[in-house]
C-alpha cells in the first residue's frame, strides 16, 4: 500500500514532470573541479617560476652589493604581480582541490601540503624545460 | 525489493527502474521528516513540502551517487542543502510546548551525554533550539538520528575531527544554556 508521498512522487516522475539528470552531467561536473584544480596548480607553477627565474638572473645579494642603486633596481624589477598571481593561485587551488570527490574528509594541512608540493615539483619541471 | 538495501535500490533507480525510487521513499520519508523538523523547527505542512522537495531532488540527482558511498549519508546531504535553502528563504520559528514534547522523545543519550537530570528534558529542547544550525544539525544527526561521525562527515562535507570539535562545542553551548534557563 503506498502512502501519499510515495503517490505523489512517483506519479510526478512517471507524468515526465521529475526527470532525472544524465550521468554525463555530474561526469562533467567533477571532471571540471578536478580541470580547475590542475590548471589553478600549472598557471601557479609557471608563475612561481618566474619569480624563480628572476631570482637566478638577478642574483639579489650580488644586486644588493650595489647599495641603494641594486636595491632600488631589485624593487622596481622584481615580479610582484606574478607572485601575487602565484599565491592567488594556489589559494583558488586549494579550495578547489577540497571540492573533489571525497576530498572533504582530508584536513585543511594535508591539502594545502599536496598542492604546494605539486605546485613546487611543476616548478621545478618547467624551470628545467625553460631551460 | 525489500531485500535489497539502499545502495542497490538506488543502483536499480539509476538503471531505470522507477518502483525502486517508491521503497526509498518509503524507507526515507520518516527519518528524513525527523531529521527536517529538528533543524527547521518547522510546522508539519512545512516539513512534509521539504521531504517531498529533497525525495525529488534525491531522484533527479541520482546519476551522481556512486554506489561506494552511504545511501543514506547522501540523502541526508540532499536534505541538508533544501534545509539550508530554506534557511536562505526564512526565518526559524519557536516550537510550541505540544512539539517540544514529541521533539524531544529519544534524547536519552543526549541527557547522558550532558550529565543534567531527567527532569530537565523540555529545557534540552529550548536550548537545541536556540543552537546555531551547524551545531543543531550534529546534535540532530548524532542523537537522534544515530548517525556515526564518518557519517555525519559525509553530510556535512567536513572531517570526521571537525564533527568531533563542533559536537563538543554544541555540548558545551547546550550545557550552557540549560544552566542559564
Amino acid at each position: 500500500m503506498r502512502n501519499k508521498t510515495e503517490e505523489i512522487i512517483l506519479e510526478k516522475i512517471r507524468s515526465g514532470e521529475v526527470k532525472m539528470k544524465p550521468k554525463w552531467r555530474f561526469e562533467v561536473e567533477k571532471k571540471s573541479v578536478a580541470a580547475v584544480w590542475l590548471l589553478c596548480v600549472a598557471v601557479a607553477a609557471v608563475s612561481a617560476m618566474s619569480v624563480v627565474m628572476f631570482w637566478q638572473i638577478y642574483n639579489p645579494i650580488d644586486v644588493l652589493g650595489f647599495g641603494e642603486v641594486g636595491q632600488q633596481l631589485l624593487l622596481e624589477d622584481f615580479p610582484y604581480y606574478w607572485l601575487a598571481g602565484a599565491i592567488i593561485l594556489l589559494v583558488v587551488g586549494v579550495w578547489t582541490f577540497s571540492r573533489i570527490g571525497d576530498n572533504y574528509k582530508k584536513s585543511t594541512m594535508s591539502i594545502l601540503l599536496t598542492t604546494a608540493v605539486i605546485t613546487i615539483v611543476l616548478t621545478i619541471l618547467f624551470r628545467f624545460v625553460a631551460g | 525489493m525489500s531485500q535489497l538495501t539502499d545502495e542497490q535500490l538506488a543502483k536499480k533507480v539509476q538503471d531505470g527502474t522507477v518502483d525502486a525510487f517508491g521503497e526509498i521513499v518509503e524507507r526515507y520519508e520518516k527519518p528524513l521528516a525527523r531529521y527536517i523538523r529538528r533543524v527547521t523547527n518547522q510546522e508539519q505542512e512545512e516539513v512534509e513540502d521539504l521531504v517531498q522537495e529533497t525525495l525529488i531532488s534525491g531522484y533527479e540527482n541520482i546519476q551522481g551517487f556512486d554506489s561506494r558511498q552511504k545511501f543514506s549519508s547522501w540523502i541526508f546531504r540532499v536534505a541538508h542543502n533544501k534545509c539550508i535553502d530554506f534557511f536562505r528563504k526564512n526565518k526559524l520559528k519557536t516550537t510550541t510546548t505540544d512539539e517540544k514534547e514529541e521533539l524531544i522523545e529519544s534524547s536519552e543519550k543526549l541527557i547522558e551525554d550532558l550529565e543534567i537530570e531527567k527532569e530537565d528534558k523540555k529545557m534540552v529542547w529550548e536550548a537545541i533550539e536556540k543552537l546555531e544550525v551547524k551545531y543543531r544539525e550534529v546534535v540532530t544527526l548524532y542523537y537522534f538520528e544515530d548517525k556515526s561521525y564518518e557519517e555525519i562527515s559525509d553530510v556535512l562535507r567536513t572531517t570526521t575531527s571537525n564533527i568531533g570539535v563542533m559536537m563538543n562545542r554544541a555540548k558545551g553551548k547546550l550545557r550552557k544554556l540549560i544552566i542559564t534557563n
